[in-house]
């Protein structure tokens, strides 16, 4: 035994190191332009987040519009992180919902601690998503989409139907005073909830990214590819998709409690399909990816305000127009941009 | 005490809506040891594999695995026990590149694949990673997307994959139809001579009666969804009969 062992242990040893030099010749070009490329995008992101971070100056009124942006964007996001798997949730306002929902009735607790406010509302959007998802992460496709759907809509009539806990149709008032400790003025508590937030969107951008590079994450996306090659690895499907499933549950709820906390009323209108649609459009229009979802956001709320001046009763038109052209130029979305141009002027110049 | 063999295969039948595919089949591999498996095209050969896998159920009969019963389990549970199954057409992620695959294979073995800080392209699998490669003459392809390689390169993937789970067990559904002749019984050499030197028990289903003369312990016949003999490649490849049926 022992001396059938050690040959093979020599070879594969022999074998293996010099596969390192091979692999160390062809790596070395091969890399270095993704090195840069990678070096490019850091720097990118950098800019967009100090441009992002100077925004409440440049345009101290509008800060409640950024503000609602970085919501939106994390809750798209969740959509979005769902998509790596090919699937798409007409549902996430069910999460969005809950986490404006939660902050609202624990305010009153909590009522200068919104910090603490926003992560109950991304925990429970977190444990909705782990109960609703036992069920959900079974179904693909079209059946996916769907029971997303039913579910925030059974959650929505149950809302308006509990009047003394809900306020029904009539929503709830959300009070947050601070977000330490400390009761801030009007205009001072926007600007701080505006930072808190762009704080969370990186915090929460980094743990997702790491995410996203781990088994796990991959795996994610490999379930759209071949789902029983993944089972035969000894790997479940459903739970790669449970896990996903909860931390999209987390970000739409910490998105529904950022919104929440900045409009300061939340009804049941958060939970209904249009805001899951919203929810939809945003990561469609953004792309894949841990950016996207935030230009699309940014991308929506602009629409949405240039319709509101120019266009009163079109708007649809407007949005229909956009999502129109972002799939037909734009596949991988407006962050996939760089990307979907390249491929593009490389097969115009091969013509 | 002996302990259980590899698999044990008992009296299976299978049909599918009224065409027999297979016909009390019974079968045992023992520990260690490397079984080929072949038949003419529809014979019902990927059939057991596929019973074995938990990806159909027999209609009757029984399959343990180590002594544990596998009928009515999970391809995921199965592949829990030890059981790790390449198949007959590649069945890997169009999208990725090449050295991913093997990457998560070899993480879904380990402990920690669900801790979500850990990487995919962790250290602690890297070196086994870069020996599977090395070992399947894969390098060259690591970081092309799998849809963009050829068939004999996927078919090794495919194998690779099975092979980074560190298997008890493992099922080849025509590891290399695809592979070039010239390349072949090279790559088949240094295969049987990693499971050997492993102790992994084998299964493979071959058309190649040479690579199946070299490296098989023993050789199963299929012939319309039954086993028409089982014995050592020497009696079986020179019987008259297995050479009527199957050459
Ligand atoms: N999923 C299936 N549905 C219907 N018939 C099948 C299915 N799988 C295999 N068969 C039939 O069962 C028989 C055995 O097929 P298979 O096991 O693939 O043969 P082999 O691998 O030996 O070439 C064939 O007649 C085939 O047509
Ligand atoms: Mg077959």
């Amino acid at each position: 035994m022992a001396a059938e062992g050690s040959p093979t242990e020599a070879e594969s040893h022999h074998e293996h190191s010099s596969m390192r030099n091979a692999l160390a010749e062809t790596a070395s070009p091969r890399q270095a332009p993704m090195r840069a490329t990678g070096k490019l995008r850091v720097s990118a992101l950098v800019t967009i987040l100090a441009f992002c971070a100077a925004l409440p100056f440049i345009s101290p009124p509008d800060t409640f519009e950024f503000t609602i942006v970085l919501a939106v964007g994390l809750a798209g996001l969740g959509v979005a992180l769902l998509l790596e798997a090919g699937l798409i949730s007409f549902g996430h306002a069910l999460f969005y919902g809950m986490g404006g929902y939660t902050v609202a009735a624990l305010a009153p607790v909590f009522p200068r601690f919104g910090i603490l406010l926003l992560l109950f509302g991304g925990g429970v959007g977190a444990i909705v998503a782990a109960i609703a998802g036992l069920f959900i992460v079974r179904y693909r496709g079209v059946f996916f989409a769907m029971l997303n759907l039913a579910i925030s809509m059974v959650a929505y009539s149950v809302l308006l139907k509990s009047y003394a806990i809900s306020g029904g149709s009539d929503g709830m008032v959300v009070q947050v005073q601070g977000l330490v400790g400390q009761a801030l003025g009007p205009g001072a508590f926007g600007r701080a909830l505006f930072y808190v937030c762009l704080g969370s969107v990186i915090v929460l951008g980094v743990l997702l990214q790491c995410y996203r590079r781990s088994p796990a994450g991959w795996g994610l996306g490999a379930i759209e590819d071949r789902e029983i090659r993944i089972e035969y690895l000894g790997v479940s499907a459903n739970r790669l998709l449970l896990q996903a499933y909860v931390i999209s549950g987390f970000l739409g709820g910490f998105g529904g409690a950022v919104a929440a906390s900045a409009v300061g009323h939340v009804a049941p209108d958060d939970f209904f399909w249009t805001t899951s649609t919203v929810l939809v459009v945003v990561a469609v229009l953004g792309g894949r990816g841990v950016v996207g979802p935030f230009l699309g956001a940014a991308l929506y709320e602009l629409l949405s305000i240039a319709a509101a001046r120019y266009l009163s009763n079109s708007w649809e038109i407007l949005l229909g127009a956009v999502i129109l052209l972002v799939i037909r130029f734009a596949r991988e979305g407006f962050a996939g941009l760089p990307d979907t141009w390249r491929a593009a002027s490389l097969q115009w110049r091969r013509q | 005490m002996k302990a259980a063999p590899a698999l044990e295969a008992e009296h299976l039948f299978l049909s599918f809506g009224g065409v027999q595919a297979v016909r009390d089949v019974s079968l045992t591999v023992a520990t260690g040891e490397v079984l080929a498996i072949i038949g003419q095209n529809g014979a019902g050969k990927s059939t057991f594999l596929n019973m074995c896998t938990g990806y159909l159920r027999p209609e009757r009969g029984a399959i343990r695995i180590a002594g544990c019963s596998i009928v009515g389990l999970k391809p995921r549970a199965i592949a829990r026990l030890g059981v790790a199954r390449a198949f007959q057409h590649p069945q890997i992620f169009p999208q990725r590149c090449v050295i991913d695959h093997l990457r998560f294979a070899s993480a879904a073995a380990r402990p920690g694949f669900w801790n979500p800080f850990r990487p995919l392209n962790s250290p602690q699998s890297a070196q086994d990673v870069l020996q599977l490669l090395a070992f399947f003459a894969l390098d060259k392809l690591a970081d092309q997307p799998v849809r963009g390689i050829p068939e004999g390169a996927r078919k090794l993937l495919d194998v690779a994959m099975a092979l980074a789970l560190e298997p008890k067990l493992i099922l080849l559904d025509e590891p290399t139809s695809g592979v070039s002749s010239a390349e072949k019984l090279g790559l088949m050499t240094r295969l049987v001579h990693a499971l050997r030197a492993r102790g992994v028990s084998a299964i493979f289903v071959e058309h190649d009666m040479d690579v199946v003369a070299r490296f098989a312990d023993r050789v199963a016949v299929w012939v319309e969804g039954a086993i028409f003999r089982v014995g050592s490649p020497e009696d079986v490849l020179s019987d008259p009969e297995v050479k009527e049926h199957v050459l």
